[in-house]
């Protein structure tokens, strides 16, 4: 099931890797067993995460400030390289979140950020990463990365996958300084780094 | 065991009362205390069970939101605390279980899949189901299952609480029903002591003990009241009943009963000795009572028992019994038929008794009166016979006397001695008269033969012939005075001169010498409807009375004698009997005549010496005008003497016969005289009979000849020839004057022949006799 609805979410958004689909779409037809498995796992890990994200914004209380207007919609960013192809999109699509309606956006550069409440920080950004959560202190940002030691490099909640499963790494003094609350729930089942 | 509560003691019945309503009060609460128990507990688990699974369900959010089952085993873990969960789980987004709890429980036995939100009960525990939502997001299911048996162990400690609770009030309900039994059921106990006593011992004097004025001090009156009657009632029955056995017993009278549906015979103590039984010999058949009886008498018995019952009528009997011995008793039975409302007859009842002592009594009566009813007869035909015999002498001397009398050559003095012997001969003719008279009247064979006549002319006969000549000789003088307008009467004319005659020869022996009789008669009249003794045929009654009132100037009657003159026998003093003579009938045959005649004779006296008036009232009628009767009866005062006729005299008294024919001699006739019925018929029929004449004209004969009757001869005579006959009887009664008459005399005189009667009668014929030769003559 899940194959299928990957299969038609790469079929909706796949202009960018026109040829990938194809191939995928080859193998899959000419039939290549261990091929369609890693390529299965790869999409399976996202979907979960782009659970997570839609998550975190059921169990992380922002300041009012951070909206413009009591309806106005929570929004979730993605920046850099999106590794979630259709999945966010799905997940959130027609959920809410404290009554506000989600919205995913994605940004290339750190300036196209304006109102942004979750931002996923993709690993393509890795490099720049220090610069990135620089210009975005002070902000009611929560920030979110799968990168290699983002929680250590100062990012507030870092994604690990350890023996299958997506492990939660929490920065609290990050997450304190954006003036954020995180709920005790999530804190539980998350490993946290001071 | 088996004793159902209405035969228990009443103690017992108020403890179980009060036990039964104590432990049913108490059961209901209990019961009431559990289910409300039971209401609420599962009410406040499914509410506790409830926040404990929103609890957990909130807790585990994260943990599903996140994917990390082992937080959420973590969190359900600590439900180990909750000893009443004994199962637990949480069910991810997709229905499949993330978490289970405890443990060790293997995920088969936990739902596959969560089912429908809320709780329920199954017969050991509560099962429920929730939602896990985070922000109104649902997240998964939380599963909790709880166990019912805190809810079970509590009942069962309500349950020992309250069987406490049952045996407490068992024990305590005893305590109050032992006490509450000294108000209620002792006095109840008591009563029923008293009852038993009664009932057992018979003993009606037991009172009952009154505790309170309650419904139980109420119900002891009443029974101490009810013992008194009964004591009275029963002393008052065996009283009856003893009286009773002492009367059946002392009459030796029995009593019976006989069940005319079945047709059985039930017979008291008594009946049994009555009828010769013993109790086995008598089977209760009518058939075995009728074995007793005496042979003659059983269909009488019968025929009076059906009668008695179809003709609803009393059973009145008597019959004999024979006993075992031979020996016959009269018994007597009395008996009422009862019917039932359809009118059937369905038993009788009844008394017998011994009556073989009032049997021989009532025959020694019956003999008794046979025999003095036989001596009476012979009495009055020794009085008859005395009585003629008596007389049949005076008649030839009578006779003799006045033939005398009227011989002009008997010296005058002699003449006043025959006047002496004749009087006295004819008071003693009189006198058996009299008694011959009274007898009749006793038997009351006095017969009157009425005709309508002169009361005058039987006045002036009777004192011509009785009280002139002895008013004369005493120098009293008689007058008789008439002021009646009505003096026809219906009477028998000698017997009303004979009444007269008494009542002058009365007024005529006491009148002292020149003394006054006087005669009066006038009449009364009555008022209509009281006329009585008058109804005859063609006979008109008047309105009036006839009085004829003799008064006297002699020695009166005292006041307290005047009621018993009427007596026989009397003679208001008794010492009159001697200087006046007589057997003092007279008035008593006068009375007995008058009474005959629907008529009165009184008589009153102002005193003694004041002198006596008597008083006869009879009922005059209308005159008849028929010849016979006044011609008959008044006599003629002045007679040229009758033709002369051939007259044959027949009488087997020689003397008298003798005396008879020297009379009519005298009296210018021509007299043969025959002493029997056989020599009169020589005499009569010497001339042939087709001749139609005979050599007499009339026959005067004596009744009781030698050889036959007088009546034999005159019928003989009558039909050969137109002969005229006299009948002379010393019978005089109504019979024996009518059989003259049919036999063919004309006249029927009693003797002692009265010669002036018999010559009356004797010109009487002659004057007929004229008669009938005068019209064929003139026509």
């Amino acid at each position: 099931m899940a194959l299928l609805k990957a299969f038609a979410r790469t079929e909706n958004h796949g202009r960018k890797g026109q040829f990938e689909r194809w191939l995928i779409m080859s193998v899959f037809l000419l039939s290549s067993g261990l091929k369609l498995a890693a390529q299965t796992a790869t999409s399976a890990e996202y979907q979960v995460k782009a659970v997570f994200l839609f998550n975190f914004a059921q169990f992380v209380d922002w300041p009012p400030k951070a909206f413009p207007d009591p309806q106005a919609p929570l929004v979730i960013g993605v920046l850099g390289e999106d590794p979630f192809g259709t999945y966010l999109d799905e997940t959130v699509r027609g959920e809410k979140a404290n009554n506000r309606p989600l919205v995913v956006q994605r940004y290339h550069r750190i300036g196209q950020i304006k109102t942004c409440h979750v931002l996923f920080i993709s690993r393509s950004e890795a490099d720049r990463l220090e610069q990135i959560l620089n210009s975005l202190r002070g902000r009611n940002i929560l920030t979110v990365s799968d990168a290699e030691d983002f929680a250590q490099r100062g990012g507030m909640i870092q994604l690990v996958t350890e023996k299958n499963k997506i492990q939660m790494r929490i920065n609290l003094e990050a997450v304190k300084a954006a003036n954020l609350t995180i709920s005790s729930k999530l804190l539980r089942v998350a490993e946290t780094k001071p | 065991m088996a004793v159902s509560l209405r035969d228990l003691p009443i103690k017992r019945k108020l403890m179980l009362v009060i036990l039964l309503t104590s432990s049913f009060a108490l059961f209901l609460m209990g019961t009431a205390l559990i289910i409300y128990e039971r209401v609420t507990f599962r009410r406040a688990l499914a509410v506790n069970i409830g926040v404990l699974a929103q609890i957990v369900g909130s807790n585990s959010t994260a943990a599903l939101a996140f994917d990390d089952p082992k937080n959420a085993r973590e969190i359900l873990a600590a439900l180990a605390a909750e000893h009443q969960i004994t199962a637990a789980a949480i069910y991810d987004q997709k229905g499949r279980i993330f978490a289970s709890f405890p443990e060790r429980v293997p995920l088969g036995q936990f739902p596959e899949q969560p089912g429908v939100d809320g709780h329920r009960f199954d017969r050991a525990h509560l099962v429920m189901f929730q939602p896990i939502s985070q922000n109104g997001a649902r997240l998964g299911t939380i599963y909790l299952q709880a166990d019912l048996g805190q809810l079970y162990s509590r009942f069962s400690v309500y349950g020992g609480l309250l069987l406490l609770v049952i045996a407490c009030s068992f024990l305590g309900a005893m305590a109050i029903s032992a006490i509450l039994q000294q108000r209620i059921s002792l006095p109840i106990l008591e009563l029923a002591k008293v009852a038993t006593a009664v009932s057992e011992r018979h003993d009606y004097s037991v009172r009952g003990t009154k505790h309170g004025a309650d419904e139980i001090g109420q119900l002891t009156d009443a029974f101490n009241e009810m013992l008194a009657r009964i004591g009275e009632s029963n002393a008052a029955l065996a009283a009856s009943e003893e009286r009773l056995r002492l009367a059946l017993e002392g009459s030796q009278t029995g009593t019976w009963d006989w069940n005319l549906l079945t047709n059985r015979v039930t017979w008291d103590d008594y009946m049994y000795p009555l009828f010769s039984r013993t109790r086995a010999e008598f089977d209760g058949t009518m058939d075995s009572v009728i074995t007793v009886i005496h042979p003659d008498d059983r269909s009488t018995l019968k025929r009076a028992l059906r009668q008695a019952v179809e003709e609803k009528r009393d059973l009145d009997i008597g019959f004999r019994i024979v006993d075992a011995d031979g020996s016959v008793r009269y018994m007597a039975s009395r008996g009422r038929v009862f019917f039932d409302s359809n009118g059937k007859a369905i038993r009788m009842s009844g008394v017998s008794m011994d009556v073989t002592r009032s049997k021989q009594i009532e025959q020694d009566l019956s003999n008794a009166k046979e025999a003095a009813e036989a001596a009476n007869v012979e009495k009055d035909q020794f009085l008859a016979i005395v009585s003629h015999e008596l007389r049949t002498p005076l008649t030839p001397v009578l006779a003799t006397i006045a033939m005398l009398e009227n011989d002009e050559a008997v010296p005058p003095h002699v003449n006043r001695e025959l006047e002496m012997i004749r009087r006295n001969i004819e008071v003693e003719a009189r006198l058996i008269d009299d008694l011959l008279d009274i007898n009749r009247i006793v038997r009351g064979k006095l017969d009157l033969h009425r005709q309508v006549v002169d009361v005058r002319a039987l006045l002036e006969h009777a004192m011509q012939n009785y009280c002139a000549g002895a008013a004369a000789l005493k120098n009293i003088r008689v007058s008789m005075e008439i002021t009646a307008s009505e003096t026809h009467v219906f009477v028998d004319s000698s017997r009303m001169t004979q009444v007269f005659w008494n009542l002058l020869q009365n007024a005529c022996k006491f009148t002292p010498q020149g003394g006054t009789i006087a005669v009066r008669v006038y009449n009364e009249f009555r008022r209509l409807g009281g006329s009585k003794g008058t109804a005859a045929e063609g006979i008109e009654p008047s309105l009036a009375e006839v009085i004829v009132e003799i008064s006297d100037t002699g020695m009166g009657i005292s006041s307290d004698t005047l009621p018993r003159i009427f007596n026989a026998f009397e003679q208001g003093v008794r010492s009159r009997n001697r200087s006046f003579g007589g057997l003092g009938l007279g008035l008593a045959i006068s009375r007995a005549i008058m009474e005959l005649h629907g008529g009165s004779i009184t008589a009153a006296s102002e005193g003694k010496d004041k002198g006596t008036k008597f008083f006869i009232r009879l009922h005059s009628v209308k005159p008849v005008p028929i010849r016979g009767a006044d011609k008959r009866s008044t006599p003629r005062p002045e007679r040229i003497p009758g033709p002369s006729l051939r007259v044959l005299v027949v009488e087997d008294h020689p003397d008298t016969a003798e005396q008879f024919a020297r009379l009519l001699k005298r009296a210018g006739h021509e007299v043969i005289c025959a002493g029997s019925i056989r020599e009169a018929q020589t005499y009569a029929m010497v001339t042939p009979a087709q001749n139609r004449t005979c050599a007499f004209d009339i026959l005067i004969s004596d009744l009781d000849l030698p050889d036959g009757s007088g009546r034999d001869l005159m019928r003989n005579l009558a039909k050969r020839y137109p002969i005229r006959g006299i009948a002379l009887s010393g019978h005089g009664m109504k019979e024996d004057i009518q059989n003259s008459l049919a036999a063919g005399f004309s006249h029927h005189i009693t003797k002692p022949v009265n010669w002036q009667e018999l010559k009356t009668a004797i010109e009487k014929i002659a004057e007929e006799t004229l008669q009938n030769e005068e019209q064929p003559a003139s026509s």
